[in-house]
């Protein structure tokens, strides 16, 4: 596989690539904004694709001729903002964010960082986690500690909201989230910068399924997933896809 | 082999993420549903196939291509599938698409439709199921580098078709944060 082609950029937007590639890939983006510029291209389509067809979810046991006009006419707002953004202002990436969030231990590794607005906000970053993998659960919670940690030492007022969906929405549970203690000290240390914000739709999904969600205290909800990422990007946060 | 009960809510479970994969194959939302259906009832009379119970959403997206194909072929029953699924494109919008078909979203998923068939399955089990490339490579029983290609030419595809349509989508000019 050619390192430059399109399948390998292709196969490290999918997660493909070993550790040890994917640091080597951040160092060339971090050198050729050319290739960066066509990492988040390909992120953006990716992100497209996957909310193109997110609601189908909960068609799946009763369509109707007409359902599709109303699900389009849902994904088309959420996806006209993020079009709107892509067409109408700049894309930055921010994989050299402010030295307070890059000091941070580890931020560089195996995440992907996109910010979309005229004005970017370093200080405001939204983390996102959409499965169960403890160890990336674990990433999510540190990443957002060692930040927090940076801004606080460089007097900066950073926010950071840590969304789940999918089976991301585990770690927001009280009956399966591991990490109940650590993320009660987390909101307890930092009540007014960190807030953990669960997909709706993901909620209303496992419920269709039989499951009784319920969240730990320190958790809001928001509508939809995409929604509150795409809101956050035209507000100029920094996305992190943990 | 015993089909333990809660094997039957595993198959449930899976049934709306894999009208979401059939609806992305074939924009259809009866279609869809029917390829579902015709895929679970395979899935309960195969069940034999399965050796291994955590291998189950592969397994079943792999009978969902089956029945997908078959479909293709009944329609098309003298002609080689191929050769002409190449260029199938999804079907068109119908009356009740009219407004929708002004909006983004739409766009995005004809784009999508109008993928030759192989790239769109690749397409819609790496980005919306979330597949490894050996999973897909599995399901729809082809090379992994055939699976890279055809997903290499399938963003290009989509890249360039949603350009056309909002040319600043795909050339956006990186500003770093200082």
């Amino acid at each position: 596989m050619n390192r430059l082609s399109n399948e390998y950029l292709s196969a490290f937007v999918d997660g493909e690539l070993s550790r040890q590639e994917v640091d080597d890939m951040f160092k060339a983006m971090g050198e050729d904004s050319d290739l960066a510029e066509s990492a988040c291209e390909l992120r953006t389509l990716k992100l497209m694709v996957r909310h193109a067809y997110e609601d189908t979810l909960e068609k799946s046991s009763s369509p109707s001729p007409s359902w599709r006009g109303h699900l389009n006419k849902a994904i088309a707002a959420m996806l006209i903002l993020a079009l709107g953004s892509l067409t109408g202002w700049k894309l930055h990436e921010s994989t050299s964010m402010t030295h307070w969030v890059t000091a941070a231990p580890h931020l560089h590794k195996n995440v992907q960082q996109v910010s979309l607005a005229i004005t970017p906000r370093p200080d405001r970053v939204i983390l996102h986690i959409d499965n169960d993998d403890p160890d990336q659960v674990q990433s999510a919670l540190e990443r957002a500690s060692a930040i927090l940690r940076n801004a606080q030492a460089n007097h900066v007022d950073a926010h950071i909201e840590i969304l789940a969906n999918n089976r991301g929405l585990d770690m927001l549970r009280t009956d399966r989230s591991q990490v109940t203690v650590r993320i009660a000290r987390l909101a307890k240390e930092y009540p007014n910068n960190l807030r953990f914000v669960a997909c709706g739709q993901s909620i209303k999904r496992f419920e269709q399924e039989g499951q009784v969600v319920k969240l730990l205290p320190q958790v809001q909800i928001a509508p939809t997933a995409i929604g509150e990422i795409v809101t956050h990007l035209k507000e100029g946060w920094t996305y992190i896809k943990v | 082999m015993i089909w333990p009960l809660n094997r039957n809510r595993e198959l449930n479970r899976m049934r709306p993420r894999l009208y979401r994969l059939a609806y992305a194959w074939c924009h259809d939302s009866h279609l869809a549903d029917d390829l579902v259906q015709d895929a679970l009832s395979k899935a309960i009379t195969t069940r034999s196939s399965l050796k291994e119970p955590r291998a189950m959403e592969c397994w079943l997206m792999s009978i969902l291509n089956n029945c997908w194909r078959d479909h293709l072929r009944a329609r098309r029953p003298h002609e080689d599938i191929e050769q002409w699924s190449e260029s199938l494109e999804s079907l068109l919008p119908g009356p009740e698409d009219q407004y929708a078909e002004q909006q983004l979203a739409f766009q995005v998923r004809r784009a999508i439709g109008a993928l030759p068939l192989s790239q769109r399955q690749v397409l819609t089990l790496i980005d919306i199921e979330d597949c490894s490339y050996a999973e897909v490579a599995a399901i729809l029983q082809v090379p992994a580098g055939t699976v890279m290609s055809r997903l290499s030419r399938a963003r290009l595809a989509l890249k360039e078709s949603l350009q056309s349509m909002h040319p600043g989508i795909a050339t956006p000019r990186l500003r770093r944060i200082k």
